[in-house]
């Protein structure tokens, strides 16, 4: 899809004056970005902008202002609401090039059943007449992960291999304060937030950032985090047969989290790999809600060509498309009640 | 954070990136004021065609009272044009990992056209599914 396209892809740190120079010639006129999340993030260590990863925040306003954009979409953890010196910075940034902002924590479970609140921010163009992005609007009912999987992905062996807890990771997860039952899939509630650890917090990160996993005391400090599901296939663990755990598969994540994962090609992708990927990913519904409203008010203000369709619509579709490749994952046969439920309130 | 530096606070032989008006052109220079500071200076660029310009890699040289800004060998002068209503809804993403966000962006009609990322795994994975890819070598600042 992307090469038929020819869409241009630049390796770099967009903190790079080098980078941003060369994206100039292929720059949209609308900027996004998912700035690093890990500085701000409760999981991580919380050294803000000590934290050299925190640079892609600058470096994306210093891209903004460079490329002279006039509408820019950012996301990441909610923290960076309450961060003093994120906050500093928009206001400098704000005062010093006249760009309107606009901030708003975004919740996905009233609407879809993940915990996905991330930070967003629009930084606009006074022209542009960009208004606070509202709440997204909530269904009848908070969806929980039933109406959504009623059962999950039958995966290939290999693929099976390849997210099944090895030994360690199985006492790992047992040994925690709670037992290995809290970090099973709970399909009576939405699914926690995805993390790009997921799959990777007791060994090497196979997108590079880590080459071994966290530390025994990191581990005690922070936590265990990972949604586990049981198989057929049993171990045992100080004389008791247990069933192994497998670790959910990306397309599922992704599923939960409105992302079609076969438009995304992490079929194509080692199964940890993928986890790691789709685990640091934002929510299409966000994106569409955020960017959809932007656009009505664009075109409000008259500089923008009139939307297909209203922001509701579009995360109509958007749910629409992501039913219908959760029915080709699960080769769904029948649609169970809660799953119809879903649906229809959704229409 | 600082967008830009103040120009005139700068020392000699500084490299600096900023975005300026264009004022006067003049054979082989132009007078521009830079948009965040407003502080005057010469740049030794014919900038006739630009009303405004981001200005990166430029070096700060002082003659006389004149501040000047002198090209350098990785000078590149982005000379801004109005934007078009109809390419409103062009959109680039930086940082964008595999870009699930783009679906969402799709959906409201806009047209994604490019993408930026540092992490060589994801950017290998996305170069093997564009037909054009751009590798940028560049130190991490610290």
């Amino acid at each position: 899809m992307v090469e038929k396209q020819g869409k241009i892809v630049i390796e770099g740190d967009v903190s790079c004056s080098q980078v941003i120079a060369q994206l100039a010639p292929y720059c949209g006129n609308i900027l996004s970005g998912g700035i690093a999340c890990q500085p701000w993030s409760l999981l991580g260590d919380q050294r803000e902008m000590s934290d050299d990863r925190s640079r892609s925040m600058p470096g994306m306003l210093r891209a903004i202002h460079f490329l002279q954009i006039p509408l820019a979409v950012m996301e990441c953890t909610p923290a960076v609401l309450q961060s003093k010196e994120e906050q500093d910075i928009l206001r400098k940034f704000a005062s010093e090039t006249g760009m309107v902002v606009h901030q708003k924590i975004l919740s996905l479970h009233p609407y879809w059943p993940s915990k996905h609140q991330r930070w967003w921010a629009t930084l606009s163009h006074p022209a542009l007449g960009t208004r606070p992005t509202p709440d997204m609007p909530p269904l009848a009912f908070a969806p929980s992960m039933i109406h959504l999987f009623p059962f999950f992905m039958e995966l290939d062996q290999e693929t099976l291999n390849e997210l099944k807890l090895d030994d360690q990771e199985m006492d790992q997860f047992l040994s925690t304060p709670k037992g290995i039952s809290e970090h099973q899939v709970n399909q009576l509630k939405p699914l926690p937030t995805a993390t790009h650890s997921w799959g990777s917090q007791l060994r090497e990160c196979l997108c590079g950032c880590r080459k071994t996993g966290f530390s025994q005391e990191r581990i005690k400090r922070k936590g265990l985090y990972g949604q586990l599901l049981p198989l057929a296939e049993k171990c045992t663990k100080q004389q008791v047969s247990i069933p192994r755990m497998r670790h959910l598969h990306a397309s599922e994540v992704a599923v939960a989290n409105g992302v079609d994962p076969m438009k995304l090609g992490l079929q194509d992708m080692q199964p940890r790999l993928a986890l790691a990927a789709i685990g640091q990913c934002g929510s299409p519904f966000q994106s569409a809600w955020v960017m959809s409203n932007a656009m009505q008010d664009m075109w409000e203000a008259g500089v923008f060509p009139k939307p297909t369709n209203e922001p509701i619509e579009v995360m109509r579709g958007l749910a629409q498309a992501i039913f219908q490749v959760r029915d080709q994952l699960l080769k769904v046969q029948g649609k169970s009640e809660s799953m119809q439920k879903f649906e229809e309130t959704i229409k | 954070m600082e967008l830009e530096p103040d120009i005139r606070l700068l020392d000699d032989g500084t490299t600096v990136d900023l975005v300026a008006d264009v004022a006067i052109t003049g054979p082989g220079y132009s007078v521009v004021t830079a948009v965040i500071h407003k502080n005057s200076v010469l740049v030794d660029l014919n900038l006739a065609d630009s009303r405004r310009v981001t200005l990166f890699g430029v070096k700060k040289l002082t003659v006389g009272s004149q501040v000047w800004l002198t090209r350098t060998p990785s000078t590149l002068a982005l000379r801004h044009q109005a934007k078009e209503f109809s390419k409103m809804s062009t959109v680039t993403e930086v940082c964008s990992g595999t870009s699930a966000v783009s679906q969402g962006y799709e959906a409201c009609g806009a047209k994604m056209v490019s993408y930026n990322e540092l992490n060589p795994k994801f950017a290998a994975w996305w170069k093997n599914r564009a037909k054009s890819s751009l590798r940028v070598m560049c130190h991490v600042r610290k």
